[in-house]
């Protein structure tokens, strides 16, 4: 399993490499620079605005430039903020991203999760029908709907919470619960389709013929591999989690990194865009390395290659 | 444990945490000003701050030469105390006072704002703002390399309490221009030890070496989040400071910033979501403030592209349009219709010749007609671009149905990304856009002269060497009578010959707790704050 694991882990490198590279020559073709604005800046400003950064070498040399600096670490200066380096943004943002990220997680795993084996237990019956309905809800409502209203029922009338801001514990709730909420919709119908392939196999039978009880069949028997789409899903769905969500970020105005992919991108702030997507590339790489080789270990008849 | 059995617990701490949610934060009580800046600012250096609403954190830290008044924005003392104009108009002496101190104690002299000139105009700073200091005389030079010599550029200062700059042609707006905050003044000694004088972005701007000659001192920058300023105990009026420290929060969504402010989270918001412009109109308190912006959305044409060419059809075009019906039912934000170029200044500069900007279908028929086109037969299809986003779309719309129905003429719409759009428009690449003007400084010179044959912003490409004239004419006339005579008409030759088509003017809108005094609305939407305190209850 280590050389897996290693394996993988360098293959980081080219995947990273062919991601910068076309990132990088995207962001360049896109009209429009960092220093568009609508009162035009003169000639002369914009001339030594783009010698300061850089951005008056020929472009395959700045892409050189940019490429021996990420291999030490240094993701450049911000076009957009001009005092603050891109590695002081990311680190400044993300410990806020991942505890949104963590908490909603944290929220959609304990709600759907359990949901879901419950109504894949209790097949066509109510309960079933009951977490089906709240489950296409929450898929169903968008987070831009469900967020303002959470505020506006708890904050604005009932005064639980404060509507915006991420300064004190209270404000985790909101936003956590109304990112929660979409993705436990998720897990729980992924967890309930999961569950039902794996109940009605065979060896489930074998077990309830050999005397075995309910829970235990469920728990030790099932879960194993009704869990298996739920991982799938998971993996690339906790880099997107942890990477920050544009549009919870803006309604409760968190100061999280979703935002940045968004606004970097329309301010052409051209070192954060490639930041960013650095980061959320090695996310997703390490979350797809950590879903296969959970189910090598949750599915038995999967091997290492 | 079943999975029935774990919900309440969930409940238990939604609950739980529902009880730490709400917090008292410092508000009313403690005169303390909770206030809605829009998106984070690119900086807080003065000299490069781009945003008018993150100015407004610039007004709390730093102060220029004179300030605005509040109420009808005529310049008042600031770091100056008083100061003497020539006969000529051509040299400004500044007599500073001699308590205008730093936040670090370091008193504030007339060398600082040498320095913060040379700063702003040196070429490798390139800073966006340098063209305001332009009427000084060599100033241009200096900033566009022409001269490295900056003995050249008229400022001086002949000793510590004493600035002098010298003009190269009289520019009566001049006192306002030295309350933009681009004029402000910086600290040398602190801006040296992080960098040269004309390197931009380095570290001093930080919190924890920040250093500004304003009513507050920067206590906090929290990126995403916002900025902490408390008194600042050196500022020569701090007697009459009454806020014992103010929070800007980088609230960028509209509708979240006005969920904040009913929250009781905010008590002065940035803008507010047009839509809910209704419900806040009905609400007595004055907690709506929707007040005319020295701004005019406009269309501008290309006029190097067929038939845009022909004064006749653009009048044509600008007849056809229903500005009225474009305020009151397609916009709906406050915005107002135009009837000329600039603003009004209800204490200075209002157009009031001829001709003024109307709705007359018929007549724009008749010219039509006239250039050739009856009934819009053989006109050939024209587009209009806009910034995608906002109300845009909507008001193209609306323009595009007033166009086919009164004149026959059929105009495509194209939105396009925002930057991509300026970009076109900057390069000449668009037949018609829909763009915008606000005035940097309170005076007509600062939306005509985007018309000028020379400027960097005349995106239409208009070329009238009268005009240029008559502008130059006005803006070097010294008494203000003959000098808003010269500028009526040249506004009045924009509007004859209409290289763009103003359609309306919007408004400043913000919404003010009832315990906020002492924010006085203005076209500038300029607030010094100290002028501004909050009634507890």
């Amino acid at each position: 399993m280590l050389r897996f694991v290693v394996r993988r882990l360098l293959q980081l490198i080219p995947v990273v490499f062919i991601i910068v590279t076309l990132t990088f020559f995207m962001l360049r073709a896109a009209p429009g620079g960092p220093f568009t604005a609508e009162k035009a800046v003169s000639p002369e400003v914009l001339r030594n605005l783009e010698a300061h950064y850089g951005l008056d070498q020929p472009v395959w040399k700045q892409y050189l430039t940019y490429l021996g600096h990420l291999a030490r670490g240094d993701l450049g200066p911000s076009y957009k903020y001009t005092n603050r380096t891109i590695n002081e943004i990311i680190a400044g943002k993300l410990p806020t991203s991942l505890e949104l990220g963590g908490l909603a997680l944290g929220i959609a795993l304990l709600v759907g999760l359990p949901l879901g084996v419950l109504a894949a237990v209790k097949r066509n019956t109510w309960i079933d029908y009951l977490c089906s309905i709240c489950g296409l809800v929450g898929i169903c409502v968008p987070p831009f709907v469900l967020g303002p209203l959470l505020a506006l029922v708890f904050g604005i009338y009932l005064h639980w919470f404060d509507v915006s801001g991420w300064e004190y514990a209270g404000d985790r709730v909101l936003p956590s619960v109304t990112l929660g909420f979409a993705y436990a919709a998720y897990l729980m119908r992924l967890a309930r389709s999961g569950m039902l392939e794996v109940l009605h196999l065979d060896f489930i039978r074998t077990a309830r013929a050999k005397g075995a009880g309910e829970a235990r069949l469920v728990f030790h028997h099932a879960l194993r591999g009704g869990l298996l789409p739920v991982v799938s899903y998971l993996g690339p769905a906790i880099a997107g989690l942890l990477t920050g969500s544009f549009i919870l970020e803006t309604v409760f105005q968190i100061p999280g990194l979703g935002r940045e992919f968004v606004t970097s991108a329309s301010n052409r702030d051209y070192t954060l865009v490639l930041g960013l997507v650095v980061l959320y590339t090695v996310f997703i790489v390490v979350m797809n390395l950590v879903v296969d080789v959970v189910q090598v270990w949750l599915n038995p008849r999967l091997r290492f290659e | 444990m079943s999975p029935r059995l774990r919900l309440p617990p969930l409940a238990l701490a939604f609950l739980l945490l529902a009880a730490c949610g709400r917090h008292d934060r410092p508000g009313d009580e403690e005169q303390v000003l909770h206030q809605g800046v829009g998106a984070d600012p690119n900086d807080l250096d003065p000299q490069i701050v781009s945003s008018n609403q993150a100015a407004a954190i610039s007004m709390a830290l730093g102060e220029g030469l004179t300030n605005y008044d509040p109420a009808d924005l005529h310049p008042v003392p600031g770091v100056a105390e008083s100061w003497d104009v020539s006969a000529d108009g051509l040299a400004y002496t500044f007599h500073l006072r001699a308590n205008a101190r730093w936040s670090n104690g370091e008193p504030v002299t007339a060398e600082d704002f040498v320095f913060s000139a040379r700063r702003l105009l040196s070429p490798a700073f390139a800073g966006e703002f340098a063209y305001m200091m332009f009427p000084i005389r060599g100033a241009e030079d200096f900033a566009t390399g022409r001269t490295r010599d900056f003995g050249q550029v008229g400022v001086r200062a002949p000793d510590a309490r004493t600035l002098r700059y010298e003009l190269h042609r009289p520019a009566p707006y001049f006192l306002t221009l030295t309350a933009h905050w681009c004029w402000y003044p910086v600290p040398a000694a602190t801006l040296l030890r992080h960098g040269r004088i004309d390197q931009p972005g380095t570290a001093w701007t930080r919190p924890e070496n920040f250093v500004g000659n304003g009513a507050f001192a920067l206590k906090s920058w929290r990126q995403g989040e916002g900025v902490v300023v408390a008194p600042n105990p050196w500022y020569w009026d701090a007697p009459r400071v009454r806020l014992r420290g103010i929070h800007f929060h980088f609230i960028d969504n509209p509708d979240t910033e006005e969920r904040a402010f009913r929250n009781g989270q905010l008590q002065i918001t940035s803008s507010m979501p047009p839509g809910r412009l209704g419900a806040y109109r009905g609400t007595p308190g004055g907690v709506l403030r929707a007040t005319p912006a020295f701004e005019t959305d406009v269309l501008y044409l290309n006029l190097g592209r067929r038939p845009l060419d022909d004064v006749r059809v653009r009048r044509a075009l600008s007849l056809a349009i229903d500005r009225d019906a474009l305020t009151s039912a397609v916009l709906r934000d406050g915005s107002v219709p135009a009837a000329s170029l600039v603003p009004d200044d209800p204490h200075g500069y209002a157009y009031r010749g001829e001709p003024r900007l109307r709705f007359d279908p018929a007549e724009a028929r008749r010219l039509l007609a006239a250039a050739g086109f009856p009934a819009g037969r053989g006109f050939p299809p024209l587009e209009l671009s806009f910034p995608n986003g906002g109300l845009a779309g909507p008001l193209c719309e609306a323009l595009q149905q007033m166009w086919r129905r009164h004149l026959g003429v059929d105009v495509g719409l194209v939105g396009q990304e925002r930057r991509v759009f300026i970009d076109n428009v900057h390069a000449h690449r668009f037949t018609l856009s829909l763009s915008g003007w606000i005035g940097d400084y309170l005076d007509p010179m600062s939306f005509l002269d985007v018309y000028l044959s020379a400027s960097g912003h005349n995106d239409p490409g208009y070329r009238n060497p009268e005009f240029d004239q008559l502008l130059e004419q006005a803006a070097g006339t010294a008494g203000r009578e003959l000098r808003y005579e010269r500028f009526q008409q040249a506004e009045a030759m924009l509007l004859r010959d209409l290289p763009s088509l103003p359609l309306n003017h919007r408004p400043n809108l913000h919404l003010v707790a009832p315990s906020v005094h002492g924010y006085a609305d203005n076209l500038m939407d300029m607030h010094p704050y100290p002028a501004i305190w909050l009634e507890s209850k």
